[in-house]
């Protein structure tokens, strides 16, 4: 409610502000030629001189692109994820780090206090706005959100997402309407291959990392006389992450294929993919699930007994995948692209700020939409421009080091190489020790698969915009 | 292991039948004899799920009004669960007949439709409210883990991949049915039910009161969608959404079976999971579609459903 209330003062005020720009528009300059829609009449008005803000204004021989130039002493910011529907705890995670990061941009602390490049007083000067919306975990609802984002905020950036599905279609506007977007913890190799965009920067891993990391990490733990078995979710993200765990772990590992059973996208009766994992005689099950149905699966996996005999990795784990498992969660494998537990000065930097804001231990959801604003912050400054293909072409080899490790956007499709975590689900006393229920096993090297490489070969980043 | 690999197969299916069984029973028995279309009885399915959850253990919410009151419930254990929740969502029933069903008998099938629509996802949102929008599994007692177990025999042969819940689950669904049945054919509230859907007015007119065994059906059918509810949730876990997802492949059951018709409404939902689960195990994504496509080619060849009712309770 608050969300929406805070988006449609929002848009009033913006709306008063574009009556006032497009007057004084019309008024002393009249011959923008360029006010076919709001949008674009208050851009042009802003441009004209009502912005009072950081001075990122229509300089030199640059056009209007996007939402830039910012209008007024502000710049809005917006979160586009799931806070309702079968991701809901995530979204409303990553809504927690969504609002913490806007607080200490405006106002310092956390990991704002922790680079030279932030102020800890707005970005550029600008004070950050920012909007809020749920996109229920489905696309549509997630394009009509962005759309508002663009046409209505005027937000300069956004994040959220998490479905590969809804990732992809965000991709899409973002590079339609030159608004950059990052977002996260999607986990489709698409998003970075075939569906890669040069406005969306993928600022964690996805299922061909995630490949690379259990082939490093998993036959160190386990073994390397197993047997591997898929049941994998029938779409994108389970397709592509059960491809890729094939691929590092029996192709070009040590591991034997036992078998797969996919399972449609929505559905939670496991009983038929279980009776398969069973005739199987696998002893680790590559479960590429997420969140109510993969506890719901695992729940039937230990109401059979199986999770007795059979080792399960799940391969991007997150707290609200194992929470509503309970105890019934130690011993899940699992990969997580950042940890409490990680271990560097800038995850203890986070992890004290969001205790100190939330009285509660982040997770990685957390993290993930703070740091990926926090980056878009940074990479501003180091341009000193929002002029999106300027701060696109800064991140494009943007370097930095904060609670995810040694980072790197690379050019060739924006995928980020940095260091991931092999995790094991913890029992009650561990779980309540920790304030997670997972635990470091294997932190491994920065990962990313070359340029020259699949899914990479399949990207086509698109224009900047501004050629 | 044929042998395991069929009985474990046919429990999917018999478990997926069972829980469309429970919801669609009362559907249809209201279509048919009250001819009253409530799609609110998706709101029973959802509040069996969720009363169960607080009366069988305590947990701790992740969001909703309740995730800032620690942990919450009566933690009395699954029978308990089991036991209460037919009586409350019978009584519910009741309200729900008096304040929602009765007032619209007489309208268009199409205000029935919307206006229970209406309600039932209403209702969900209230749900998602106070119970927070996430999935929610219901906490294993150690009886009910592994494989099915007969007192002082062990696991029966072939059922070594049969758990215990599903094997609960059909029986008791085949109990309802029984019940439901005996309550039909050999009572006279059953009697009554059947003489006013044949003719509520000549009932009405030879001086049976056919308002309160129309009551107690309705009543009857809320409970079954409870345990429904409180069976299927902790199978498969539940969420807010849960009524939806079950009301509309009920409703297809219920006019694939043909409205009105036990026996209909019995095999279309054993046709519904038999589907479910085959599709499931070759083409997984159109495993929920697959209904859809099967009750298309049962109209249209029996356009009346499988079972064209006359008389109910056949």
């Amino acid at each position: 409610m608050t969300d929406q209330r805070s988006s449609s003062d929002q848009s009033r005020r913006r709306y008063l502000k574009s009556i006032t720009a497009g007057g004084l528009a019309v008024g002393l300059a009249g011959c923008q030629g360029n006010g076919g829609g709001g949008g674009n009449g208050t851009t042009a008005g802003s441009g004209g001189g009502t912005s009072t803000g950081g001075g990122d204004e229509l300089v030199g021989e640059e056009d209007p692109i996007g939402n830039w130039p910012p209008e007024g002493d502000s710049v809005t910011i917006s979160f586009n994820g799931p806070e309702s529907g079968g991701l809901g705890p995530d979204g409303q995670d990553q809504r927690e780090g969504f609002d913490l990061i806007i607080d200490h941009l405006n106002n310092g602390g956390g990991l704002v206090d922790n680079t030279d490049l932030l102020s800890g007083n707005g970005v550029l000067g600008y004070e950050v706005e920012s909007t809020a919306y749920d996109t229920a975990t489905n696309a549509q609802t997630a394009r009509e959100n962005a759309q508002q984002i663009i046409n209505q905020d005027n937000a300069q950036f956004w994040t959220g997402g998490m479905s590969s599905t809804v990732t992809i279609a965000m991709e899409e506007i973002a590079a339609a309407n030159n608004v950059p977007f990052m977002a996260g913890n999607s986990t489709s190799s698409s998003i970075s291959g075939e569906n890669c965009s040069r406005y969306y920067f993928h600022p964690t891993f996805h299922a061909e990392i995630i490949g690379m990391m259990m082939g490093e990490a998993a036959p160190a733990e386990l073994g390397e006389d197993r047997s591997l078995f898929h049941i994998y979710m029938d779409y994108s993200y389970g397709q592509s992450n059960s491809a890729a765990a094939t691929k590092y772990l029996v192709d070009n590992g040590p591991w034997e294929l036992a078998g797969e059973a996919p399972i449609a996208e929505d559905e939670n009766d496991h009983s038929s993919q279980i009776s398969a994992l069973q005739e199987s005689g696998a002893d680790v099950l590559y479960f590429s699930s997420f969140g109510g149905f993969a506890a719901s699966g695992l729940q039937q996996m230990v109401d059979a007994g199986l999770t007795e005999e059979i080792d399960v990795i799940i391969p991007h784990v997150s707290a609200f995948t194992l929470n509503p498992m309970g105890s019934a969660a130690e011993g899940v494998y699992g990969g997580e692209p950042w940890n409490p537990g990680a271990g560097n000065e800038a995850s203890e930097i986070f992890v004290q700020a969001f205790e100190d804001e939330y009285d509660a231990t982040p997770n990685q959801s957390h993290l993930h939409t703070y740091e990926s604003v926090l980056v878009y912050a940074m990479a501003v400054e180091q341009a000193g421009t929002f002029h999106p293909p300027t701060v696109i072409r800064e991140l494009e080899n943007f370097e930095w080091s904060q609670a995810w490790g040694d980072s790197q956007f690379r050019e060739c499709d924006h995928q980020v190489e940095r260091p991931y975590y092999f995790v094991r689900g913890v029992g009650d006393d561990r779980a309540e020790e920790l304030g997670i229920r997972t635990e470091v096993v294997r932190t491994t090297e920065p990962l990313v698969y070359g340029c020259n490489e699949a899914p990479a070969t399949n990207c086509e980043l698109g224009p900047y915009g501004d050629e | 292991m044929v042998v395991a690999e069929v009985i474990q197969f046919s429990f999917n299916v018999l478990f997926r039948a069972s829980i469309y069984v429970l919801v669609a029973i009362g559907l249809s028995i209201i279509f048919g004899s009250l001819q009253y279309v409530n799609m609110a009885h998706g709101a029973l399915y959802l509040f069996g799920a969720y009363l169960g959850y607080v009366i069988a253990g305590t947990n701790q919410y992740s969001d909703g009004i309740l995730a800032g009151m620690g942990q919450f419930g009566l933690d009395a254990g699954f029978v308990a669960a089991l036991v209460v929740v037919p009586i409350v969502v019978f009584l519910a029933g009741v309200v729900m007949e008096h304040f929602l069903a009765k007032p619209f008998y007489d309208r268009p099938l199409l205000d029935q439709l919307l206006v229970t629509f209406g309600i039932l996802l209403v209702f969900q949102e209230v749900v998602g409210e106070i119970f927070g929008k996430s999935s929610l599994l219901y906490p294993r007692p150690d009886w009910l883990l592994g494989a099915f177990e007969l007192p002082g025999i062990g696991v029966p042969p072939g059922f070594e991949s049969v758990s215990t819940v599903r094997v609960i689950a059909v029986l008791l669904t085949l109990v309802l049915i029984g019940v439901i049945v005996a309550f039909y054919r050999y009572t006279n509230y059953g009697l009554a039910v059947r003489a006013g859907t044949e003719d509520t007015e000549m009932t009405r007119l030879l001086g049976i009161r056919v308002d309160r065994p129309f009551l107690l059906i309705f009543a009857i059918g809320a409970a079954y969608a409870g345990i429904g509810g409180l069976l299927g949730g902790f199978q498969f876990g539940f969420s807010y959404q849960s009524g939806v997802e079950i009301i509309i492949p009920a409703l297809v059951i219920v006019i694939m079976g043909g409205v009105g018709s036990l026996r209909g409404t019995i095999l279309a939902s054993l046709l519904a999971g038999l589907s479910v689960a085959v599709v499931g195990v070759f083409v997984p994504s159109m495993s929920t579609a697959s209904i859809y496509v099967l009750a298309i080619i049962v109209l249209a060849f029996r356009p009346n459903g499988l079972f064209e009712s006359e008389a109910i309770a056949q």
